[in-house]
């Protein structure tokens, strides 16, 4: 039997949809049942449980901070702010979390090329400078290691790492621009895009009702 | 056949006297030839106005100009350009916008507008011929420079062009790499390719060249020359000398990439006082070993200089010890002019009475540094910023110093340069100095030792144990 899957582009438009409707619905349990999906959503995935816990776990001082301002300085009903708000924080994570735990990045921006007319060129342009991060931070640690060298250390303040960063990043801009120029892309031209995507049209539609659902029960209640 | 040419061209850099002045040009089909001229002197310019990378990176062109077909070029589109074109660059590294080979070649296949039904049968095809079908799925990231140099020859043999400029291709590559992609060179070229090849220290691929060009002094016309008046060298041999005991020890030493062991469980210690040459395969782990030397990655067991461990964080007083000069320069530097850079070390020298004014300052004369002060460290040609950062390493005066491909962009001549400041250095100061070399003439006559890194061990050369 095949893994139920929703489509990249249709998870991206419920985080959108959801999004936006999340930052001005102020109804609890509407929150705690988003939130619940969600964690049913990635089980079906067979998400890493370790994975999850982690972020789960990394976010907990965030959403004490939120929780705490709420607690502190609300003129009233705390409480109710307080547990909505960091409702909210985990929404908008654990919606984050089914699009990006169950998919790979080039498939999310294919599917958008695909389905909804990225720009090719921003597409090729964000997953280099992506599979580049790891590149940036070996060269991070040598730049430091360098300035060290020279008795001149760069902290994690100091302007001049970041120019230098900014400077590298705009020479590897320009070197990967030539390359993909000989290469023979252009921006704008016809290009083959072999990816293939099969969208059902009950999946439109699936998210259209979850976002107009949401929407009703927030705010027409 | 394509014909592409360059007539009467004028090209020159913003603010500065003109490069190429009414240049021609006819690139010879079915042939291989060099382009021998010295670094700096704009071959990476003239191989990027063939391809018709500039004047749309920079520069430009204030007559002639650069014809495919009779066309202009910067007229014909990219994509078909690039069937007729096609380039290797130097620096492998950041020219990848996919993250495997696999991805990489679709995304080069895609452009061409291959039909996508026959975009995996061409690709398998490639790797096959190329024996890469083992690096299709690696990470670009993680491979070395000798496979980036394959990977990106893959990508051009994806595009078919008949033409097929190569800027310094083998600088970073070993022997083992580069008898394999001269071997598939020739192969190429039997089936009546067109190479380019542009290399400053061009040895071991004779039997490939028809002729060779270098530019005359004003840059206003190619100068075709045969063979036999192009001297090759071979390297003398490396006569180990007996080690002398020295600081900077590993017990246990052992490194991974990934789920790959690189080295085993290693005890060495770097000799005070000799230079030593770390030898091997590319993508065996010499530039790994330096990073975990330099505390830059993870390793196990045991790393100490003079007794005492690397510290975990702040490591100020590790940097104080073990200098590492890194391959790409414009890494290492700290400023943003040649003379900040290096007032900057001359301040901060960790060994002042060694490095005096004056010795600083007859090593910028020999280098060439000092007409360069005011220059922007970015603007330099790729030999000057080598040059700048050797010096700018050598002068801080640790009493460790690893070197990771010193000598990749130099000529003989800034090679000896060098060497001559690090000898001294060395034998006056006891440095203990450990350098990586593909190019090995000119270098091994002055070193006193070798450690070749093979089989997943370090094995000192002439050791028999």
């Amino acid at each position: 039997m095949t893994k139920f899957r929703l489509d990249p582009t249709i998870q991206v438009i419920l985080m959108l949809g959801l999004g936006i409707l999340l930052a001005f619905a102020h109804v609890l349990w509407l929150n705690i049942t988003l939130c619940s999906l969600c964690l049913l959503y990635l089980a079906s995935q067979r998400v890493a449980f370790k994975k999850l816990c982690f972020i789960l776990l990394i976010s907990l001082p965030l959403a004490f901070g939120t929780w705490w301002s709420f607690i502190a300085f609300s003129q009233a009903n705390a409480l109710a702010n307080a547990a909505l708000y960091t409702s909210r924080l985990y929404c908008y994570l654990l919606l984050g979390c089914c699009l990006l735990l169950t998919t790979s990045l080039e498939e999310i921006l294919f599917s958008l090329v695909l389905h909804l007319k990225l720009s090719q060129t921003f597409v090729y342009g964000f997953l280099a400078a992506s599979n580049m991060v790891s590149s940036l931070q070996k060269q991070l640690r040598s730049m430091r290691y360098a300035a060290l060298n020279k008795q001149q250390p760069y902290h994690f303040y100091a302007p001049a790492l970041y120019l230098k960063l900014i400077v590298t990043s705009l020479q590897w801009s320009d070197a990967l621009a030539q390359a993909m120029r000989v290469q023979g892309f252009l921006e704008g031209y016809p290009r083959t895009f072999s990816f293939q995507d099969h969208l059902p049209k009950w999946q439109w539609g699936l998210a259209v009702m979850l976002i107009v659902l949401y929407g009703f029960l927030a705010f027409l209640n | 056949m394509v014909k592409l040419e360059l007539r009467e061209l004028t090209f020159s850099y913003p603010d500065r006297p003109p490069l190429f002045k009414k240049l021609d040009f006819c690139v010879e089909p079915q042939t291989c030839s060099l382009l021998a001229t010295p670094l700096g002197s704009g071959k990476s310019t003239f191989f990027k106005l063939l391809c018709g990378l500039y004047p749309q990176f920079g520069g430009q062109i204030t007559h002639g100009g650069v014809f495919l077909e009779n066309q202009p070029l910067e007229q014909i589109v990219p994509f078909e350009r690039a069937k007729r074109i096609g380039m290797l660059f130097q620096d492998p590294d950041k020219r990848f916008c996919m993250a495997t080979l696999d991805q990489q070649l679709t995304f080069v296949l895609e452009n061409l507008q291959l039909p996508a039904k026959q975009i995996a049968a061409k690709k398998q095809r490639i790797l096959q011929e190329l024996e890469l079908t083992t690096l299709k799925d690696r990470q670009l990231s993680t491979l070395s420079g000798g496979q980036k140099q394959q990977a990106a020859l893959a990508c051009v043999l994806a595009t078919e062009s008949k033409i097929i400029l190569l800027d310094e291709p083998f600088a970073n590559v070993d022997p083992t790499s580069k008898n394999k992609l001269l071997k598939l060179l020739l192969k190429l070229k039997k089936q009546g390719k067109t190479f380019i090849i542009a290399d400053h220290a061009p040895s071991g691929y004779q039997d490939l060249l028809d002729f060779a060009y270098h530019f005359n002094a004003d840059h206003s016309r190619l100068i075709k020359f045969d063979l036999p008046k192009l001297t090759l060298s071979s390297p003398a041999p490396l006569r180990s000398r007996p080690l002398k005991p020295g600081k900077l020890t590993w017990k246990q030493l052992s490194l991974t990439r990934g789920k790959d062991l690189l080295l085993k469980p290693h005890d060495f210690t770097l000799p005070k006082g000799q230079l030593g040459l770390l030898s091997g395969a590319n993508g065996v782990g010499k530039s790994t070993l330096f990073q975990a030397l330099c505390t830059l990655i993870p390793y196990q067991g045991k790393l100490s200089y003079d007794g005492q461990r690397p510290p975990h964080f702040f490591k100020q007083r590790w940097a104080k010890k073990v200098g590492l000069m890194l391959q790409e320069a414009t890494v290492q530097f700290s400023c943003a002019t040649v003379k900040e850079e290096l007032t900057l070390v001359s301040h901060n020298t960790l060994a002042p009475h060694y490095w005096t004014k004056e010795r600083f300052a007859h090593a910028k004369q020999v280098l060439g540094l000092d007409e360069l002060e005011h220059c922007s460290v970015y603007q330099l040609s790729g030999g000057q910023q080598q040059k700048l950062q050797f010096l700018s390493v050598l002068a801080m005066g640790q009493p460790v110093l690893l070197l990771d491909e010193p000598f990749a962009n130099l000529d003989q001549a800034s090679i000896q340069t060098c060497l001559n400041l690090l000898k001294d250095s060395c034998r006056s100061e006891q440095t203990a100095v450990l350098l990586t070399s593909h190019q090995r003439v000119g270098i091994t006559e002055h070193l006193d030792y070798e450690l070749v890194f093979e089989e997943q061990t370090l094995k000192l050369e002439g050791d028999k144990n």
